[in-house]
């Protein structure tokens, strides 16, 4: 089966792609990700306190995330040795701004929706997202931030009888 | 009772209003999304999830595999007229298919796609019915050992063949494995990894983790990039393709069946795979080879009916043995399991609705695919002048208020908020989220089965080579990483890469 699928295919390296073509960045770039892998795996290590490690005969609880950390480690060691450029993209301020305030705009909803519902988190979220960060017209953006949260908050709560924290929207009409 | 007879009263299941709608809904969500450059089947999948809690298990396998199988049919139209594939497996249709559309083409290319995967559709569909009730009866004598080499296996092939770089990949399924620790131990019960937070006594949720990895990593990728609508859209004519273009294609689609059928079933094949194996093998078998690439319509019609048979086999292995070959399809176990289902050997005597159900489902799926996809190819077109930022904005208010109503608690939002950077952090260092997924949801399979092997073996590590079926998978593990190590050593000393090379470019981009 490899093989067969592995016989070489010429004349197709011009494939498109839906994305940009990755650019390659250097090599401590592309070990900063193996830095934060180790990180983590030292992280749930400290985590593992008095978690039982038992033996081959009686694996504890302890035994099998021993078994990954150790593995993660090794394996993120192996990463320093191998070239991992490919794939690695550059972080652009532009971009990386946009992807930040994205972040916000949901963290912003999260927020938002546990105190006061969910309708006016969706128009936030909606007018950040479709104004502030993709430039949307100012009526497409009025428009579909207060229509998709007023459709979302009709299907979830009054279709499917979902709850959702206490709406100071819906509570003007008399809903919850 | 025959299969024959059970796919039948399969299709009683299908018949119903509300099954029917969500074949439908499926279908077409399927079509759209793989019409939309910048949202694939995964994050799609990921983002339905929790919609599926609320239905029937059989309703909610029906529409994600309909939004599976429905997406390969949408990413032909915009590689054939755009030369932008939709999705990743339909890459390859661009390099002819796009070129019949300069040619004035691109109907019948878009037609012999979707007859193509038609017939490679229920071709595999057939075979599913047939091959999965064997394969079930032949997993009922797995043990322990057998699952723990199984699950191995399938994580082993997903870090090779499914993505770019093995090492990057590797790491992403151990972190799979450690994020699926989280929570009480399988056996004993005691807490792991809580750091002091309620919440995460019970672990943390697939859902939170998928929607977040694939959702939002690959919206907040495309807020970045402003991936704005589609160019100039190709001119279509007449849809069917001519006796001259049937002629031509028939060889490639029996070819591009019988190739993605098995392809499927592999973990890490998928849609990708089988059609770029299929596009080799029309090239190679062609008498004039440099036709392709300059509109060859075998090189549409063959992977095209390729990717599609691969989609639909691609449920045997997780029907029969409860193990996800793709994301796709861990996707779907994980909603399976939100419904108290846990797929195995068992299940097709054990929940005959389903299984049959699901299969007949498929039958009138790539029927109505057929459908959507030939008269009204025009609607679906029209779909590429919406701005995928206005998708994504819609798209992430769902999936916010989706991830809540799994257990009621703004914890799950932050979680997959949290996954969602890591996607998108993943995605700029060029690491897979997908082999995380699989891992995460085959971490506790593989952690019982392990711990229960060495129970049953007296902590004897050969209890793996020593029984036939786990020691037969463990060599085939062994051949792969072999091979892995060799293609590596070739590659470093400039070799030239092979299919799975390309395979893995395409999976990266």
């Amino acid at each position: 089966m490899t093989n067969m699928t592995d016989d070489p295919v010429p004349d197709v390296d011009d494939v498109p792609s839906t994305t940009p073509p990755a650019r390659g960045t250097g090599w401590v770039a592309s070990k900063i990700p193996l830095v934060v892998t180790i990180a983590v795996a030292i992280v749930f290590h400290g985590q593992m306190g008095d978690m039982e490690i038992g033996s081959l005969i009686e694996p504890g609880p302890g035994f099998w995330p021993r078994i990954l950390i150790i593995a993660i480690v090794l394996m993120s060691l192996v990463g320093f040795v191998a070239d991992l450029k490919e794939g690695i993209e550059t972080f652009e301020l532009p971009g990386l701004v946009r992807v930040l305030g994205g972040f916000g705009a949901l963290a912003a909803f999260v927020l938002i929706f546990e105190n006061t519902g969910m309708i006016l988190a969706g128009i936030v979220f909606l007018m950040l997202w479709l104004k502030g960060l993709n430039g949307e017209s100012w009526r497409l953006s009025v428009v579909l931030a207060v229509v998709a949260p007023l459709l979302t908050y009709l299907l979830f709560v009054e279709a499917l009888g979902v709850r959702f924290p206490e709406d100071i929207v819906a509570s003007l009409w008399g809903g919850r | 009772m025959d299969n024959l007879s059970l796919l039948m009263d399969g299709f009683g299941v299908v018949f119903t209003p509300e099954n029917m709608l969500f074949v439908f809904l499926g279908v077409t969500i399927g079509t759209v999304i793989g019409v939309l450059p910048g949202l694939g089947p995964t994050a799609t999948i990921a983002l339905l999830l929790p919609i599926t809690y609320g239905i029937s298990p059989e309703a909610a396998i029906m529409m994600l595999a309909g939004v599976y199988y429905g997406s390969m049919y949408g990413g032909t139209i915009t590689s054939v007229l755009l030369r932008i594939p939709g999705e990743a497996a339909s890459a390859i249709t661009a390099l002819d298919g796009y070129e019949m559309t300069k040619q004035g083409r691109g109907g019948p290319a878009l037609g012999i796609a979707a007859i193509g995967s038609f017939i490679g559709g229920t071709v595999a569909i057939l075979g599913l019915a047939f091959v999965a009730p064997l394969l079930a009866t032949w997993a009922v004598r797995f043990g322990p050992p057998e699952y723990a080499a199984l699950t191995i296996l399938g994580l082993v092939l997903v870090t090779y063949l499914g993505t770019k770089s093995t090492v990057k990949s590797i790491i992403a399924a151990l972190f799979g494995l450690l994020l699926a620790s989280i929570g009480p131990d399988p056996i004993r019960g005691t807490s792991r990894f809580n750091f002091d937070m309620p919440e995460l006594f019970s672990g943390i949720d697939l859902v939170a983790i998928a929607m977040g990895l694939f959702g939002i990593g690959e919206i907040m990728y495309n807020l970045e990039q402003k991936i704005k609508g589609a160019g100039t859209i190709g001119k279509i004519d007449r849809i069917l393709p001519t006796k001259d273009d049937w002629n031509q294609s028939r060889g490639a689609i029996a070819r591009g069946t019988l190739l993605g059928f098995p392809i499927g079933m592999l973990p890490g094949g998928g849609g990708v795979m089988s059609s770029l194996a299929s596009y080799a093998a029309e090239k190679k078998l062609a008498k004039d080879p440099s036709r392709f690439g300059k509109g060859a319509i075998e090189g549409v019609a063959g992977p095209e009916t390729a990717n599609n048979a691969s989609s639909i086999s691609a449920f045997i292995p997780l029907l029969t043995l409860g193990l996800p070959s793709n994301a796709v399809l861990a996707l779907i176990l994980g909603a399976l399991m939100m419904q108290d289902i846990t797929p195995g050997p068992g299940l097709i005597e054990e929940q005959p609705e389903l299984f049959w159900g699901v299969i007949a489902s498929m039958f009138v799926g790539n029927l109505i695919l057929l459908v959507l996809n030939l008269p009204f190819v025009g609607i679906f077109v029209q779909l590429l002048r919406v701005r995928i930022g206005i998708i994504g904005g819609v798209a992430l208010l769902v999936t916010l208020v989706g991830v809540y109503t799994i257990s009621y608690t703004e914890f799950d939002m932050w979680v997959m908020l949290g996954a969602g950077l890591v996607g998108y952090l993943m995605r700029k260092t060029g690491f897979e989220p997908a082999p995380l997924v699989l891992a995460f949801v085959l971490g506790s399979v593989l952690e019982v089965a392990f711990r229960q092997s060495m129970l049953l073996s007296n902590g004897d590590l050969s209890i793996f080579v020593s029984r036939p079926i786990s020691g037969s998978i463990v060599a085939v593990v062994a051949l792969v990483v072999a091979f892995s190590v060799v293609g590596a050593i070739r590659r470093r000393r400039g070799g030239k890469g092979g299919l799975v090379e390309m395979t893995k470019q395409l999976a990266e981009d």
